[in-house]
């Protein structure tokens, strides 16, 4: 099986707004501390578009454009566990209202694949694009869907991955207490910016998945299932060759081999 | 992009017109619909509801999983003898070895809509809700994937009304770059108040019985399906069957509810499918339409499909039959287009009456009988995402 570089990385999360904050925490220099999510306002979306939107869409919109920095029209992955949860607590409590009314825009938003179909209006980008979820494995389902994807096409794969919490009484049953989000290109053909590249596998060996090695975010990688990805973003970051083990479907751990 | 086919070796599939593909087959044959007008809701429309789900529980080890949606995925499983030959094909590949990509729009968000309705008086829900095992999209690829006894790759495609047409791409992808030898393809949805009031807030409901490339089409009415297809490489499969042949997927880039105009991104999903099977199109012997019946989707597909095939390929939509089956429509129609090719019909478009003048496409007048070799299966949903899938025989 063919390498696959990673080309670029972005990263939404407390304390780690944009790859260039989040390198000296990732790469171990500095320690993480826990802060508020602030409010996005990503630019590529017209005004008019983003007042539609909601925090979640938003915050997955910021780290496809950060990643996507050239603007290309590329085939997308957009991965998240539980979907827009303000917006599922939201049409819930209305269809506890008399009479029953689901406002159209919010109705429209609550598809999984909005920030997806936002994105490829704002990007202009009529390339295929996929919306998935496994829950707490989401975002090794994600990266091997994109990988597979990256494999099969000479084209640049852009991978966006995201959750976003939500208030009482739903966010006691969700596995996202803060916001975390992130997104790379996943490419054939390496870049002069490129972090390296992985290979991935599936393992049934019982292993331990992989935990940060600044301690100081192991707080943050336990509050939001995609925030998994962290030991990978640290290994990529520091240019350090590791085989980590990030939970996938089951009792499975995808071994993702960073070279 | 030319692809290697993959062999549809069982499948299995469950709607308004009732359980198992022979059930859907002599509807098709009789032109019986399943729909029904709907009751206990504010509005008038009709609905494609599958009858004595609540009577149908899962497996008492899976009991965490129960909701409606992973009822009709059961109800699926258990039929057209589609567990008995997934069991034959672990002994085949290996419990580890056979992928499960499945696509829903609500998966069992219906849970969630009823945990709302009891909120106690701190407003807390109940303590047995269990959002991540019902609501959750992994829900369904959890049940689907311990009810079966499968322990490989697999994931959830929600993308609305194309999820599991684009579960055949996902899987393909994944058994050629060999984390998989075989894969299930699947998708199950079913009714909820959020799909149904939201569609009814956007006036996409209509009102009657859903007449697709109708001049007096208006909208759509909702429908719940389920259905899976064991897909394995054509080499490895031995028997003449139905092959999936071709795949494309595009982005309309253009609107989150409304199709583009003309068609842009539906008409790249269907060069893309022809691309991949090495197809003209004059090969292309029937279209199953995605025809939705709403006035915007039938004109936006019909200047898609003249675009590429012109008037010459003949085209309906199944909908009249089951509703439009959101997140189930790719599996439902796909294996509609099976039916097709195993049975040399095609299907006519139930409802229509008097076709709108407006639309120049080739469609069907009455049930069929003819050669079929190739076939196109189109879906395409919200946020622009579009999918269309190309069958043939092997």
């Amino acid at each position: 099986m063919k390498p696959i570089y990673i080309n670029a990385i972005s990263i939404a999360a407390p304390s780690l707004m944009g790859i260039d904050q989040a390198k000296p925490i990732l790469m171990g220099e500095n320690q993480w501390q826990l802060s508020d999510f602030p409010k996005l306002a990503p630019q590529l979306l017209p005004a008019n578009e983003r007042r539609r939107t909601t925090s979640y869409i938003k915050m997955a919109l910021q780290v496809a454009d950060e990643a996507n920095q050239n603007a290309d029209s590329l085939p997308a992955v957009f991965a998240s566990s539980c979907g827009d949860l303000f917006i599922i607590d939201h049409i819930c409590n209305s269809m506890t209202q008399t009479p029953k009314f689901v406002s159209p825009t919010q109705f429209h938003n609550s598809v999984h694949n909005a920030p997806s179909g936002y994105w490829a209006i704002a990007a202009k980008s009529q390339a295929a694009s996929t919306s998935i979820s496994t829950g707490n494995s989401t975002f090794s389902s994600g990266l091997l869907e994109a990988f597979t994807q990256a494999l099969a096409q000479q084209k640049d794969i852009l991978y966006v991955a995201y959750d976003y919490p939500t208030t009482a009484p739903l966010n006691k049953k969700t596995n996202v207490s803060q916001a975390f989000a992130t997104a790379l290109i996943l490419s054939q053909h390496k870049s002069e910016n490129s972090y390296g590249c992985i290979k991935l596998s599936i393992t049934h060996n019982q292993k331990e998945k992989s935990l940060c090695l600044n301690s100081s975010l192991n707080q943050l990688q336990q509050s939001n299932p995609i925030a998994d990805s962290l030991p990978l973003l640290e290994a990529l970051c520091l240019k350090k060759t590791s085989s980590l083990y990030l939970p996938y479907l089951n009792s499975l751990k995808l071994q993702v081999d960073v070279l | 992009m030319p692809i290697s086919p993959l062999t549809i070796t069982a499948s299995s599939m469950v709607n308004a017109l009732g359980r198992g593909k022979k059930t859907t087959l002599e509807a098709l044959l009789q032109k019986q619909s399943g729909l029904k007008p709907a009751k206990n809701l504010d509005f008038s429309t009709w609905l494609g509801e599958v009858s004595d789900l609540e009577t149908y529980p899962l497996e008492k080890s899976l009991q965490q999983f129960s909701c409606r949606n992973n009822q009709l995925a059961k109800l699926a499983l258990d039929s057209d003898n589609f567990r008995e030959t997934i069991e034959q094909a672990k002994q085949k590949y290996g419990p580890d070895r056979i992928g499960v990509f499945l696509g829903s729009s609500t998966s069992g968000s219906a849970e969630t809509e009823m945990a709302y309705q009891k909120r106690d008086e701190k407003g807390d829900l109940p303590q047995n809700f269990d959002f991540m095992r019902t609501h959750n999209f992994t829900s369904l690829l959890d049940y689907t994937q311990q009810s079966l006894g499968l322990i490989g790759v697999g994931h959830v495609i929600s993308t609305a009304c194309s999820s599991s047409a684009k579960v055949f791409a996902a899987a393909h992808r994944h058994i050629e770059s060999g984390f998989c030898d075989a894969a299930i393809v699947g998708g199950v949805d079913t009714l909820t108040e959020t799909s149904l009031y939201g569609f009814n807030s956007l006036q996409l409901t209509s009102s009657e019985p859903c007449c697709p490339w109708d001049e007096k089409r208006n909208g759509i009415n909702i429908g719940e399906a389920a259905g899976f297809a064991l897909l394995e490489p054509s080499s490895k499969s031995g028997t003449a069957n139905v092959i999936l042949k071709g795949y494309g997927e595009s982005s309309d880039a253009y609107h989150m509810s409304t199709p583009h105009p003309e068609g842009r991104g539906a008409a790249t999903a269907m060069q893309q499918a022809l691309d991949a099977a090495v197809l003209q199109s004059d090969d292309i012997d029937y279209i199953n339409l995605h025809g939705t019946a709403t006035p915007s989707n039938d004109a936006a597909e019909d200047k898609a499909i003249m675009s590429i095939f012109g008037d010459n390929v003949p085209c309906s939509s199944t909908k009249g039959w089951t509703g439009h089956t959101l997140g189930a429509a790719g599996i439902t129609e796909a294996l509609i287009c099976m039916l097709v090719l195993e049975n040399q019909f095609l299907p006519t478009n139930l409802n229509l009456t008097t076709p709108d003048p407006g639309l120049n496409s080739q469609i069907l007048l009455d049930n069929t009988s003819r050669q079929v070799k190739y076939v196109i299966s189109n879906s395409f949903g919200f946020g622009g995402s579009n999918c269309s899938l190309l069958f043939g025989l092997q």
